[in-house]
């Protein structure tokens, strides 16, 4: 926490080496989380292009009222959500979903089968829009239901309902096949 | 499955998978970081307000408009007091600063030191007592680090407590000793770091015509207060030869707290990052273990009590030039003779006879040609410059290196050899 607030303050006193250390710290969250909610890998590049791009460009401005991560993940939730989603729905492809690159040799990979992964990557896709962000920002990128709350301008309740039934659907769907 | 944690706890499993295999392409990695880099230097020329002089300071460079503006200010003070009164409320000014930290009794903080090659990090605690004294100090040392986070290792500890000193060298040995002239160095590294001590400090150089002193008020509410000193060469620290030196203190618009500290060293046409130091936290009680080193340090490291110890030269009558060639001598004479023993008495924090022919049987030192004028250094060393002769391949050679020596800690009237500038051997 401490370390983000030091490359904020360096950043706006307009050190490049900041904004580096800013982007090699966050660059995978901010990724996951761009495939996480595209469902493309590609998209999911050119979404932590742009986002970093512009986060660099009005960093001499920049107020946070959270954290820095929270403020990136949030930046990256809103450019996937305002870049279309029919969009990137017809780019959805479940073999893109597998971008884990060299996903055989991870560790967390062998608990998982690949027939698991795949049904959950299904069940995931027959959520709402709005129930799948809530649950890939608090599992994925470790928001808080009130960070997410506020990064959306709505109420925390909301934001645990849309969670709630989100994981009732993944249950029903789930139920029995995994 | 029925179970919602059940399922909780498969998606977390699940995006775990996905999380840990993110990767960004190396090319887009390098695309996304120029444009970013391109972006930001941009930004930077379009929004001078924070990063230039201010407007104000560059009207008021003109004579014509200094007195312009200060016939209008007249004005205003006459229309106007009120709002004047609510406005100079708004300056900053060294006391606030003072009053924010006044009877805080704990200072945490982070200073990093930048060299050519690396940069020296070190992470202090320091409390006071309820009078007003410092009580304890603790500092790491860290080998290699970086200003984001301390990465490197720590390659020693020092707690002070009233007085006494516990110094653990890591993996090496943990020595124990009361020194006054080490307590004043800890008290002038407290006072040094302490935002008030800093800044009272600067204020009586102030005084002195030694140091020049801007304030720069923040463009916004949220940007920070920039107090920056200028100093003239030779007076940044005390007895220590440095060049001129401009400090800038990064102060909380809201707290009036310092946040951080930037040094740079002033050259004729730019300026160095010397080194910063960042305030973690204010007035935050460390834990007791924090300042129990001989709890810390593993129980079969050796633990050398310094003021038991026999080592050194009696400085006696000698002047500080002479016992320091009379060490250095007495120091490559024993490495001579081959007195190992000997050898390890001289040096500053004793080396046994074994750990010295270890280090230095391999040189095969065959004689002292001469020892020059030892001089001082800016830490408060004596350097002396030694010429020998050495064996080499078969061969004499001649070789020429600086021994430093010191106070013996603990001993404030003996001299040694300082052992880790024994290194100078192996160049």
């Amino acid at each position: 926490m401490f370390e983000d607030k030091w490359l904020l303050w360096k950043l706006k006193n307009g050190s490049s080496d900041a904004l580096c250390r800013i982007y090699k710290k966050y660059k995978n969250n901010m990724l996951a989380l761009a495939v996480a909610l595209s469902n493309n890998k590609t998209v999911a590049e050119d979404i932590v292009h742009d986002c970093f791009v512009s986060f660099a460009q009005s960093a001499n401005k920049l107020q946070l009222r959270d954290s820095l991560k929270s403020y990136l993940l949030t930046s990256i939730a809103n450019r996937v959500r305002n870049s279309g989603r029919d969009k990137i729905k017809s780019a959805l492809d479940v073999e893109e979903m597998e971008i884990a690159g060299p996903a055989s040799n991870q560790p967390e990979r062998l608990a998982m089968s690949n027939e698991r992964v795949r049904k959950i990557n299904s069940a995931l896709t027959q959520l709402s829009y709005e129930q799948r962000e809530v649950i890939i920002l608090y599992f994925q990128s470790r928001l808080t239901f009130k960070e997410i709350a506020e990064s959306q301008s709505v109420s925390v309740n909301t934001i645990q309902s849309r969670y709630r039934y989100g994981i009732d659907k993944l249950r029903s769907i789930l139920d029995g096949e995994v | 499955m029925k179970a919602a944690e059940n399922i909780e706890k498969l998606i977390k499993a699940f995006f775990k998978t996905k999380k840990s295999s993110a990767v960004m392409p190396i090319e887009k990695d390098k695309q996304i970081l120029n444009d970013a880099l391109t972006a930001f230097e941009k930004s930077k020329i379009n929004t001078p307000a924070q990063l230039q002089p201010s407007v104000w300071r560059i009207i008021m460079k003109s004579r014509i408009t200094k007195l312009t503006i200060a016939a209008a200010l007249l004005i205003a003070a006459v229309v106007t007091i009120t709002f004047i009164d609510k406005s100079a409320s708004l300056a900053y000014a060294f006391e606030q600063t003072m009053t924010a930290v006044n009877g805080m009794r704990y200072f945490h903080f982070k200073q990093f030191v930048y060299q050519p090659d690396r940069c020296l990090g070190k992470e202090a605690w320091v409390e006071y007592g309820l009078t007003g004294k410092v009580k304890n100090v603790r500092f790491d040392v860290y080998d290699v680090c970086d200003n984001s986070n301390n990465k490197g290792k720590i390659s020693q500890s020092v707690v002070w407590k009233e007085g006494k000193t516990e110094c653990w060298k890591v993996g090496q040995a943990l020595i124990f000793f009361e020194d006054a002239d080490y307590t004043a160095k800890i008290l002038f590294f407290a006072s040094r770091y302490n935002p008030k001590g800093a800044l009272e400090y600067m204020d009586s150089l102030e005084k002195e015509g030694k140091v020049k002193i801007q304030i720069e008020e923040p463009t916004a509410s949220h940007d920070d207060i920039l107090v920056t000193a200028i100093y003239k060469p030779n007076t940044y620290l005390l007895q220590r030869q440095m060049p001129a030196i401009k400090d800038v203190y990064h102060i909380d618009n809201v707290s009036r707290l310092v946040k951080a500290v930037e040094a740079f060293h002033l050259k004729p046409n730019s300026t160095e990052l010397l080194a910063e130091w960042q305030y973690c936290d204010y007035n935050q009680p460390f834990a007791p273990e924090l300042l129990d080193l001989n709890k810390e340090a593993p129980s079969d490291v050796n633990r050398i009590d310094m003021m038991a110890m026999d080592i050194g030269i009696e400085q006696g009558d000698l002047s500080d030039s002479a016992i320091t060639v009379e060490t250095a001598s007495q120091f490559l004479d024993a490495l001579v003779d081959k007195d190992y023993a000997l050898a390890g008495k001289l040096v500053s924090e004793e080396m046994t006879e074994q750990q010295i022919r270890q280090k230095y049987e391999n040189l095969h030192i065959l004689k002292v040609i001469s020892i020059g004028e030892p001089k001082m250094d800016q830490y408060m060393f004596w350097m002396v410059p030694v010429k020998v002769m050495i064996e080499k391949d078969g061969k004499t050679i001649e070789r020429e290196f600086t021994l430093k020596s010191g106070k013996v800690l603990g001993h404030p009237s003996r001299r040694a050899v300082e052992a880790p500038e024994l290194k100078c051997f192996e160049k």
